[in-house]
């Protein structure tokens, strides 16, 4: 694989994709310039550094690829590669004997013609076992794949689901290990927990007691306080569920929810929510917790407590001698308030707050204890709002808006409508305009 | 690989690097806090030889991290920074 000090790459990597793939040709044609742009001659190795980011090691490319490759098992008769780079990682894998497919994602033509026009790509590009594809015909993630992280960070709009995706898909193993490794402190939270889980209510019992119905579900992003007068004027219609989060700027506003849902072990991050709550407004909302909650707010509540569990390993044996429902958890409570709203029998839920990002550089909504204000920029973590417009995120809340899409899909008799635009676009719902 | 702060320095830099190389960034996150505070208590040292060298890489890992530049910070932690042990005290610590 060589590289030039110039542009002139581009004619040949042209050639071969006007031949072979003379639509996406057509695509990359009409490709931008990236804001900023350089190569780099002063490294070890050159490189192209796009909107402040390196495309490859500028140190040592092919040991670069070769791990990258290493992602792909040996033996894997196809892949998929998320990103170009430099095209070392296509040639890496392309020399495996038993590779007889290839596809390789681009995940932004502004950046793909760039790296055609300073890179070589010709040996993959010519090889029979290759498909080029742009990211925004690949809806979900194919294995065995292996990605291109600087090619998922410039991703460009079109792009945003499948970068997220991929990302998440790299992160699950050290996901699952941090959870592995908090295992002793769950066991410890839940047996603290086990006189609660034994006495009180099962969230079952709320389990398609309102068939047919609208529910809304308040999440606790900075748009929920647009949505005030609107649930001043629908309280006692319908049925609300609220993120734990949400409910002291609820309870601040005159909204009372039917059920708060919560499930962080944490004390200092989750008392703050329910303390202060006048006793007499709790005693009207049911608690639905999951029993790694910390005991403090199981003590503390006024309410009736539900149990629920989630599919996790870590409710194996005390679901077993106290059996309660279960509801689909991802790391998010929103999740488990969704997955509740449909249980109960949702046809239609109406998420409010559901905002995956920080619109107008805000954490949560105005009133919660945990509210802050973001100064980072989009440039970093960014997900695409309602206008079609990037809104900065971070990598967690990135994460939990692709699981509630799947989510979501799984359910596709369920009308699931977004009440803001000012927040993360989630694939699945519509929007209702709520004023 | 996940780091903890008894293995070598040029173990923990090579596996935080390959983290940030796979966008691995969960791992490369909690690989880099345990790197930076390692890094930060030998600039505490009074005795630190080439100080100019180790702060002027410090800075410019940091703000790779910080943009997401993630080839970037691992070619700093791969390459950079054990140059710069080997400049400094003659082999990696």
């Amino acid at each position: 694989m060589k590289n030039a000090a110039h542009s002139s790459c581009i004619s040949t990597n042209g050639a071969i994709i006007q031949q072979r793939w003379p639509a996406l040709f057509d695509s990359l044609i009409k490709a931008g310039e990236p804001r900023e742009f350089f190569f780099s001659l002063h490294t070890p190795q050159s490189t192209l550094v796009i909107n402040g980011i390196h495309l490859s090691s500028a140190y040592d490319q092919v040991s670069e690829a070769e791990l990258q490759a290493s992602l792909v098992p040996g033996g894997s008769r196809c892949a998929w590669i998320y990103g170009i780079g430099t095209g070392q990682v296509s040639c890496v894998l392309l020399r495996r004997q038993e590779m007889e497919k290839m596809v390789v994602v681009i995940m932004n033509p502004d950046v793909a013609v760039q790296s055609f026009r300073y890179f070589d790509h010709a040996e993959w590009l010519s090889d029979s076992r290759v498909e080029l594809s742009l990211a925004e015909n690949e809806k979900d993630v194919n294995y065995p794949f292996a990605a291109i992280p600087s090619c998922l960070q410039l991703a460009c709009n079109s792009a945003a689901r499948l970068r997220d995706l991929v990302f998440l898909e790299l992160a699950t193993p050290f996901i699952q290990s941090a959870h592995q490794a908090k295992n002793g402190e769950t066991a410890h939270r839940i047996r603290e927990n086990m006189s609660y889980i034994q006495s009180d209510g099962d969230v079952a019992e709320l389990f398609g007691t309102r068939s047919g119905e609208t529910i809304v579900v308040a999440a606790a992003g900075p748009t929920l306080v647009s949505h005030y007068p609107w649930l001043m004027e629908k309280k006692g219609n319908q049925i609300l569920i609220a993120v734990d989060a949400a409910l002291k700027p609820l309870v601040t506003a005159g909204i009372i929810p039917d059920v708060v849902v919560t499930i962080d072990a944490h004390r200092e991050g989750v008392l703050p929510f329910f303390e202060g709550i006048d006793h007499a407004l709790g005693a009207s909302i049911q608690l639905v917790y999951f029993p790694i909650v910390h005991g403090d707010v199981l003590h503390l509540w006024p309410g009736r407590r539900l149990t629920a569990y989630s599919h996790s390993d870590v409710y194996k044996s005390v679901s077993q001698a106290n059996p309660k429902g279960i509801l689909f958890s991802s790391g998010s409570v929103l999740h488990s308030a969704l997955d509740l709203a449909v249980k109960i029998g949702a046809s239609k839920v109406i998420l409010l707050g559901a905002d995956f990002s920080f619109p107008d550089g805000k954490t949560h909504v105005a009133g919660s204890p945990v509210s802050r204000e973001k100064q980072e920029g989009i440039t970093h973590h960014w997900v695409l709002n309602g206008h079609g417009k990037r809104v900065a995120t971070s990598a967690n809340l990135r994460w939990y808006l692709r699981d509630l899409e799947k989510y979501i899909a799984r359910y596709p008799h369920i009308h699931v409508i977004n009440g803001s635009r000012e927040g993360a676009r989630i694939e699945g719902t519509s929007y209702l305009e709520i004023k | 690989m996940m780091i903890d702060k008894d293995i070598p320095y040029t173990r923990m830099l090579k596996a935080t690097a390959d983290a940030f190389r796979l966008g691995m960034e969960g791992l490369a996150s909690e690989n880099f806090i345990k790197v930076i505070d390692l890094l930060a208590s030998l600039v505490l040292d009074p005795a630190l030889p080439n100080r100019e060298g180790i702060n002027s890489i410090l800075g410019e890992l940091l703000d790779a991290q910080s943009r997401k530049d993630y080839f970037h910070a691992a070619d700093l932690l791969e390459y950079e920074l054990p140059r710069w042990f080997v400049d400094s005290y003659g082999g990696a610590k």
